[in-house]
């Protein structure tokens, strides 16, 4: 009850920080220099269509009424049209977004996994080959940006060693598969066709790795210094005192606190993924949100610019939301604050 | 098997601590050992190395520690040189210890209800009880050191409790092992005088029923005069005077354990007491000789060159000084 009741506040509050971040988005892409009718209808359209698609459009009322009729459209699901696609932005999101999930799912979910596992050995073997052996690992992968994995993988595996689908994008052209979430592999498994689903995975293998490397190892670093933090405090040194094995320990008494660091940068890791994704979709020719949207800025595409940034804060803040919920689950402490 | 009249010897023990690369010797040969079914009483002012020698005991000193030399005899058998299972099996059923600060014994993440269960399971293990009777077992330990609704403890969280309820949660957990020593490090730092004292007598109890032996650590000549039957008195992380606590307290040898004594505020006096001069020494680099040398009202070139050896003075009352040398 007290979870729920928290949540419910949670949401309210990043309702309130969405709206906050329309404003400040909206206000940036009208101050920007640049006729957004020109830029939508080209250089070879007379003065009379231009003011024709300004009063259509509303650009030539005052700012505070654009932004209101910007945000009930908005709301309706309507960002308008795209000035680049021709499009209109609401479809564009629905056929790139789940490209991006997709492989933020990937990139964020399963490495975590395997953080965890490096951030424990590395803490429980501290100063033994294994920690070096990770921490070396470690500081390599967090200092190489994405896209030096991403070139780097398409030179090993696409070229030296052909694993890799070298054309890019989600799926073989000789494949068709069902549209039921928009996530290729699942929906291949949907529709029954599991060497559709592995060429899919194939697909998503490698960007997904050069998404998550960096991070991956960002967050063990962490578990590991927060184990080793913990492993001298007097709880730990009181149980170990009273004769528990010391796999039960770790297990039982020093993972739980220490993972709860940990939580909260995976949280903002995978959010932060949205945004980041653009350079390893480029690379790989993964059709992205992420991608979308920086062309979208590139070409000043006003409305797809408003609605990818729209999106991306919301997975923000429902990824935080989701942080808050784990940390809550793991630490009864963060219970009782928010309850009062 | 030969029958010990102890059952835990400390002898020689030196432990040393690295803190930013500099080396603390904190304890200087210890030795001092604790009869079966007898209370032990450890007197000191704070940072004198009372914890550090519990913890050694336990043999779980946190990792800048290192054992430099000396070893901790549990009916016989070396402590500090056991293997794995030897050793976990000891922490199990042999020596126990309440810790000494109760905000940071207790997992903040865990349900006391679980920390008790974890605990209770190794520590009884061979009676192969059912989790109720461990449950029952940590219910009777918390009724005993006065927490009256044992049921609401047990479904609390450490941070929902007060100081002085995660204490003796702390001493019920401990208690309610049942095992054969009890390390107490300042068992009452965050009581009130009434709950301590009943938790002092329980202790008591348990020591004069056979059950128990125990070591007692504090810097209250109170609780030390009240529970036990020996005393040691350590100062800078050397012992300087043992015996009967009787006879200790009756006729302290040692200028240090008269400084002590002399510390104590009396009822019938006015004014504050005396209290001792200076601070426990660096130890980093302590004094070659006696280490209380620089404090000491009576010290000579002698004790701050050269380091006392222990000088049987009777009944088994020993003291470290060269002053005690005169006037035999």
């Amino acid at each position: 009850m007290s979870l729920l009741k928290s949540i419910l506040k949670r949401l309210l509050s990043s309702v309130v920080v969405l709206l906050g971040l329309t404003v400040i988005i909206f206000i940036l892409m009208r101050m920007v220099p640049g006729d957004p009718a020109r830029l939508a209808l080209g250089a070879n359209v007379t003065e009379e269509v231009l003011e024709n698609y300004r009063e259509v459009n509303h650009l030539n009322d005052p700012l505070p009424m654009q932004y209101i009729y910007w945000l009930t459209d908005a709301l309706r699901g309507d960002f308008g049209m795209s000035a680049v696609t021709k499009r209109a932005v609401i479809q564009d999101i629905m056929d790139f977004a789940p490209a991006t999930i997709e492989l933020v799912i990937w990139a964020g979910f399963p490495p975590i996994l395997a953080a965890l596992f490096l951030g424990v050995t590395s803490a429980q073997h501290k100063n033994k080959w294994q920690d070096y052996l990770s921490r070396f690992l470690g500081y390599i992968f967090v200092a190489t940006p994405t896209f030096v994995f991403a070139v780097l993988f398409v030179l090993i595996f696409g070229y030296w060693l052909p694993v890799m689908p070298t054309i890019g994008g989600r799926l073989s052209p000789s494949f068709t598969i069902p549209d039921i979430t928009g996530l290729y592999m699942v929906d291949a498994l949907l529709g029954g066709q599991p060497a559709a689903a592995w060429d899919a995975f194939l697909h998503l293998l490698f960007p997904a790795l050069a998404l998550a490397l960096g991070k991956t190892m960002q967050e063990a670093r962490i578990t590991r210094s927060s184990m080793l933090q913990n492993a001298d405090k007097d709880y730990i040194t009181m149980v170990t005192s009273q004769g528990v094995p010391q796999s039960v320990v770790n297990r039982r008494f020093l993972l739980k606190p220490s993972v709860i660091p940990t939580v909260t940068v995976i949280g903002m890791d995978i959010a932060a993924m949205f945004g980041n994704a653009f350079l390893v979709e480029r690379i790989f020719n993964w059709p992205g949100l992420s991608s979308y949207g920086m062309t979208a800025i590139l070409n000043k595409d006003t409305n797809a610019v408003c609605a990818v940034v729209l999106i991306i804060g919301l997975a923000f803040a429902l990824t935080s939301i989701a942080v808050d919920i784990v940390a809550m689950i793991l630490d009864p402490r963060m219970r009782q604050k928010r309850t009062r | 098997m030969e029958e010990r009249a102890n059952i835990l010897e400390v002898k020689d023990l030196s432990v040393s601590y690295t803190v930013a690369n500099v080396k603390t010797h904190v304890l200087e040969k210890v030795s001092f050992s604790v009869e079966k079914g007898k209370s032990v009483g450890i007197v000191g002012e704070s940072g004198c190395g009372k914890t550090t020698t519990m913890r050694t005991i336990l043999n779980v000193l946190p990792s800048n520690g290192t054992i430099e030399s000396g070893e901790i005899l549990y009916n016989g058998e070396n402590v500090l040189e056991m293997p794995k299972n030897k050793l976990q099996e000891y922490r199990q059923r042999g020596a126990g210890m309440i810790f000494q600060d109760p905000s940071s014994a207790l997992n903040p993440v865990i349900s006391i209800r679980n920390q008790f269960l974890e605990a209770l399971k190794y520590a009884h293990k061979d009676k192969k009880l059912t989790k109720a009777q461990l449950l029952e077992k940590a219910a009777d330990a918390l009724t005993a050191v006065s927490l009256a609704d044992p049921d609401r403890i047990l479904n609390s969280y450490p941070f929902q409790l007060s100081g002085g309820m995660r204490q003796r949660v702390c001493i019920a957990m401990t208690l309610a092992a049942e095992r054969n020593i009890l390390l107490a490090d300042e068992p009452g730092t965050a009581l009130d005088v009434t709950i301590q004292d009943q938790i002092l007598r329980l202790i008591k109890e348990l020591v004069d029923k056979g059950e128990l032996s125990v070591i007692m650590v504090t810097h209250s000549l109170g609780v030390i005069r009240q529970v036990t039957t020996k005393v040691n008195i350590m100062y800078a992380g050397t012992i300087v005077e043992g015996g009967d606590t009787g006879e200790v307290f009756e006729n302290p040898l040692h200028p240090y354990t008269q400084a002590l004594m002399d510390c104590l505020p009396k009822l019938t006096g006015n004014g504050i007491a005396k209290g001792i001069p200076g601070r426990i020494p660096d130890y980093s680099n302590p004094p070659k000789g006696c280490r209380f040398a620089p404090r000491c009202p009576y010290a000579t070139e002698r004790c701050a060159n050269e380091t006392p050896q222990r000088l049987e003075k009777g009944n088994g009352h020993w003291v470290a000084c060269f002053k005690a040398e005169e006037g035999k």
